[in-house]
């Protein structure tokens, strides 16, 4: 894609940072940056950032960074909007790029899970209406999809130092076990425990198995994965594939099944 | 000429080192691994870390120029001496194959040359080998690559000295001429031209194992692929150009300008890597580039053995 962010105009770029439905942790990532998110601010122009700011620009956006899933007719009615308004729009969390825990409702019975939260739902607001969860860019298109659950607040930065200089956006795509296995850390997976790694998107710098605990795949996964032979490790050290399943699903089920899980 | 030094004197002699520099050794606790050796620490003699020693040469991320205000410098290494002890032929021969790239005459890396130069490199002979999946013995290692080498012998272990740097470490020893026997092995690699092989459908057996998780390359003592990356800070135009451990398992490895990715395919990409190891780099460089010391076979998720497969199947 060509990269908006024209150097000679004096004009700072206008970023947004914009939310759906989701639990707004992954914005909080990028406000926790602190200090180094105070030295970009003066490349920025921060125009809307509900959540910190009182007064909040419509657009036109050079960058929007939109968090969250499409779960209720307004939340459609805003992406769009903000699509439009957007010449970048980045999926910000695991819940805009494969729709997160919301999503699992996909492989439930729809009405009883908004049953048991809506008892009536003729009270509902009309742009409230929920819909089936679905991540953003089945809804509009997507430039640069970051996941995580949270996100590494060293990917924003990335992201932005490298549109801010002009250059072609690099996003982490190697597995968890890249990070892994450079941190010397020992193989959950070949210690006969559960451990997604090799399926998932790292950055995380093995966060989880750096404390013994396996990857459990908040980061959705790659695009070239070998399912079958991991399922396979992961029976062969005790893991019922219904287990397994189950964790495919807690984060990124809707894309697992376009990869060939069956899931449902 | 080497050196002779009493069993019992061994560990003294370890510890005396940390007087020339950071002595690192191998430590085993949940697994064994090249650390630097702290009070308390006990230094394994019979297990291969898990890491092999390029880690020490050959960060995962260092930077190769610095940004400054816009204008570019190289950077200045600044690190202590380092010494390291306990290392194994194949990792150390790793080392040698490393230079050949890293030190060839026209294209000398400053920074691996630095480190080289900074480094005593103290290898341990393997009398039995630390692996069942340990195949050095037929991958022709040399002696090369160390400053001081251990070889254990029934009452004192003889030490083959080859630079300068080692033979100051030793100099109150006694000499002795002694021919020490390379490690051997069980198992073995046939040598074969895989050039026939290339479209052999034994690769899909194996390439249906793999699961790209790059743990064989990033544990290779002699794969040194990197990309490098702009980390620059826009505000003040300063930053760093880092060169980082890339592996050609990944499908981001072969993507060039314009997004197309040469080896899109994984039976490509897992292919690649043996032929590089076994193939490509012996055409050039008339030397196996893979030392046998098996981590790729022993940390694999899948456990898959080319070995095995270039032996048995490749006919």
């Amino acid at each position: 894609m060509n990269n908006p962010f024209k150097k000679e105009e004096k004009i700072k770029p206008k970023v947004a940072i914009h939310s759906i439905t989701g639990c707004a942790g992954c914005q909080l990532v990028i406000y926790f940056i602190k200090d180094k998110l105070l030295e970009l601010l003066g490349e920025i122009d921060l125009v809307a950032a509900p959540m910190i700011k009182g007064k909040n620009d419509e657009g036109p956006y050079d960058l929007c960074f939109v968090e969250g899933l499409v779960a209720s007719e307004e939340d459609l009615e805003h992406l769009k909007k903000w699509r439009e308004q957007s010449k970048v729009l980045v999926a910000w969390g695991t819940c805009a790029t494969h729709g997160n825990v919301p999503g699992i409702k996909i492989f439930m019975d729809e009405k009883t899970v908004e049953a048991a939260v809506y008892k009536n739902r003729t009270g509902l607001k009309k742009g409230l209406k929920p819909l089936t969860p679905t991540p953003i860019e089945e809804h509009v298109k997507v430039d640069f999809s970051i996941s995580g659950c949270p996100p590494e607040e060293i990917e924003f930065l990335r992201l932005v130092k490298h549109l801010l200089l002009q250059m072609n956006p690099v996003i982490y795509n190697e597995p968890v076990c890249v990070e892994c296995t450079k941190r010397e850390i020992k193989c959950l997976l070949e210690d006969g425990k559960e451990c997604l790694g090799p399926l998932i998107r790292g950055g995380c710098d093995a966060l989880c198995p750096g404390v013994n605990h396996g990857c459990t795949g908040c980061h959705g996964p790659l695009e070239s994965v070998n399912i079958p032979q991991v399922m396979k490790l992961l029976e062969a050290n005790g893991i019922s594939e219904k287990l397994v399943k189950q964790r495919l699903q807690k984060y990124a089920g809707l894309k697992f099944e376009k990869l060939g899980v069956k899931l449902k | 000429m080497g050196k002779v030094l009493e069993k019992e004197g061994l560990h003294n002699f370890i510890l005396s080192l940390q007087k020339h520099g950071l002595l690192i050794a191998p430590v085993t606790t949940d697994m064994t691994r090249f650390k630097v050796l702290e009070a308390g620490d006990k230094v394994e003699l019979n297990n291969n870390p898990f890491f092999p020693l390029k880690k020490y040469f050959l960060p995962n991320e260092e930077p190769v120029l610095k940004i400054k205000n816009g204008l570019t410098k190289e950077p200045k290494l600044k690190e202590p001496k380092k010494i390291i002890f306990g290392a194994r032929l194949c990792d150390i021969n790793g080392l040698a194959i490393l230079d050949k790239l890293y030190l060839d005459q026209r294209f000398v890396d400053e920074t691996y040359k630095k480190r080289r130069e900074n480094t005593t490199v103290i290898g341990l002979n393997c009398l039995n080998p630390p692996s069942e999946n340990c195949f050095c013995g037929s991958m022709g290692l040399q002696k090369e690559g160390y400053d001081l080498l251990f070889h254990e012998r029934e009452l004192d272990y003889y030490i083959d000295v080859l630079t300068k740097k080692g033979a100051k470490l030793v100099k109150h020893l006694r000499s002795e001429e002694f021919d020490f026997p390379l490690p051997k092995t069980d198992k073995k690699l046939d040598p074969k031209d895989l050039w026939p092989f290339m479209a052999d459908k034994f690769w899909e057996k194996d390439n249906d194992l793999c699961v790209s998780c790059q743990r064989c390359t990033i544990l290779c003592p002699t794969c040194f692929c990197f990309d490098l990356h702009d980390d620059v800070n826009p505000a003040t135009k300063s930053g760093d150009r880092l060169r980082t451990i890339d592996s050609c398992h990944s499908p981001d490895f072969t993507q060039v300008a314009g997004g197309h990715v040469f080896r899109a395919k994984r039976l490509q990409r897992y292919r690649h890597r043996v032929m590089h190891k076994l193939q490509f780099f012996k055409d050039k460089f008339d030397r196996s580039m893979c030392t046998g010391c098996g981590r790729c076979i022993d940390y694999c998720h899948s456990k898959i053995d080319f070995v095995k497969t270039i032996n048995e199947d490749f006919k």
